[in-house]
């Protein structure tokens, strides 16, 4: 081909491309459900952190980040998300504290195509360690997939669901104020009341950042190898593996 | 450590780029996706993967860059991985809001969603790597060099699926046309 027909096809090419150049809006509730997911995805619950820092420069983000990973647990990362995107979503202000439930979407019985019902995660600002058990966000009004709504219900409706999320919202709060310990207590407990639970991958991803929290490394690390033999196409895997140094 | 205060400062910072960068490009990605082949049904989940390999990669993130081209990236890798399964083979390419049909309705053509229904139909015709590079650079402005070191291909190699991908989606934009009767 000469070079004046690839001028041509070049113009041609474009003058179709360009046009269309800026993606077309994709619906608010498509958009505040993958807020969602992700939020629940990445971060293990309301931890530290805090919201805000949006407009923050960040001087050196490469390579910061590498550091970070190093550092910071996933969940503490993700907390300004989790605040940000609920501010986005309910337009108004931050509350002030809540849990946010991980639903049977992110257990290993749901693939990652299903769309269940998912509670709006509210980071706290500052973090708050209620002294009971903390108020429960409930889901919202998205309408979910046929096939994954019975399931789901199901699951939410059983008694021994709630005494699995009793235990871990004490974990929780406890990673929350980076009490490795007391977090860690608390997943063995529902380890040993429940080892086949509903929320066993929550329950043993927040083991593995209890342990990180306590600098106990190597149990960390045997403990992320079994549960990437356990969940092996687990959501939360890449925020434990972010904080590992891992590739997913 | 239980006394030890978390780092919040940095981890606001990186947490606020992160979620600027998904509120600000979110459309981007499912647009890409879509655009390479990613079911309707699909896009909602595969969006999901691509946003979480996303934040597992953020240390590579450059600020200092455009941000498109690296998110096309992550969104072409996963639109790869989700093509190898047989079943998702079959192109799905257009308005997933509204069945594909050859004679655009006329709301379409007042706004402009003809274009870019035939663009999409268009490129869904293109081979996967070569629509990538047609869309970093054709439609994204991305400059060759950058396109070639994101796919980490030689230069001149990119410059030949440019040149094919041009060639295919010229083609197949004149035939779907010409069958629906435009000049």
């Amino acid at each position: 081909m000469t070079e004046a027909p690839d001028r041509e096809l070049e113009d041609e090419a474009r003058a179709l491309l360009r046009p269309v150049r800026e993606p077309p809006p994709v619906g608010a509730e498509v958009k505040a459900r993958a807020r969602r997911r992700l939020a629940l995805a990445l971060p293990m619950g309301g931890g530290g952190g805090g919201g805000g820092g949006g407009g923050t420069p960040l001087p050196a983000a490469k390579g910061l980040g590498r550091a970070l990973a190093a550092r910071v647990p996933a969940w503490s990362l993700l907390a300004s998300f989790l605040a940000g995107g609920a501010v986005v979503m309910l337009a108004s202000p931050r509350p002030t504290a809540s849990v946010v439930i991980v639903p049977a979407a992110l257990t290993e019985a749901a693939p990652p195509s299903a769309s269940a019902p998912l509670p709006i995660p509210v980071a706290p600002a500052v973090i708050v360690v209620p002294a009971v058990v903390p108020s429960v966000v409930r889901p919202p009004t998205v309408p979910a997939p046929a096939s994954t709504a019975p399931a789901a219900s199901a699951r939410a409706g059983s008694d021994g669901l709630e005494a699995e999320r009793s235990l871990l919202d004490v974990a929780r709060t406890a990673l929350g104020r980076g009490d490795g310990g007391n977090a860690l207590r608390a997943t063995e407990e529902h380890g040993r009341r429940f080892p086949r639970g509903i929320l066993a991958e929550e329950r043993e991803a927040m083991s593995i950042q209890a342990l990180r929290l306590l600098h106990r490394d190597d149990d960390a690390q045997a403990r992320l190898e079994r549960f990437r033999g356990r969940f092996p196409t687990s959501l939360i895997r890449p925020a434990l593996e972010a904080t590992d140094g891992g590739t997913p | 450590m239980a006394d030890d205060p978390v780092p919040t400062e940095e981890s606001d910072a990186t947490g606020g780029r992160f979620r600027a960068l998904f509120e600000a490009d979110f459309d981007f990605v499912f647009a890409t996706l879509r655009r390479l082949g990613v079911a309707p049904r699909d896009l909602e989940d595969i969006t999901h993967e691509v946003f979480l390999r996303v934040y597992a990669h953020w240390h590579q993130y450059d600020p200092a860059r455009p941000a498109r081209p690296w998110l096309f990236l992550f969104a072409y890798r996963q639109a790869s991985d989700y093509r190898r399964l047989a079943r998702h083979r079959r192109e799905v390419l257009g308005d997933p809001e509204e069945p594909r049909s050859v004679a655009p309705a006329a709301d379409e053509l007042l706004e402009g969603r003809a274009q870019r229904a035939l663009v999409d139909a268009a490129l869904g015709e293109v081979d996967l790597d070569r629509r990538a590079i047609l869309l970093l650079h054709d439609m994204e402005e991305t400059p060759m060099t950058e396109v070639a070191r994101l796919l980490e291909i030689p230069v001149q190699t990119a410059y030949s699926r440019l040149r094919v991908g041009r060639q295919e989606l010229v083609k197949a934009a004149r035939r779907l046309q010409r069958d629906r009767g435009e000049p």
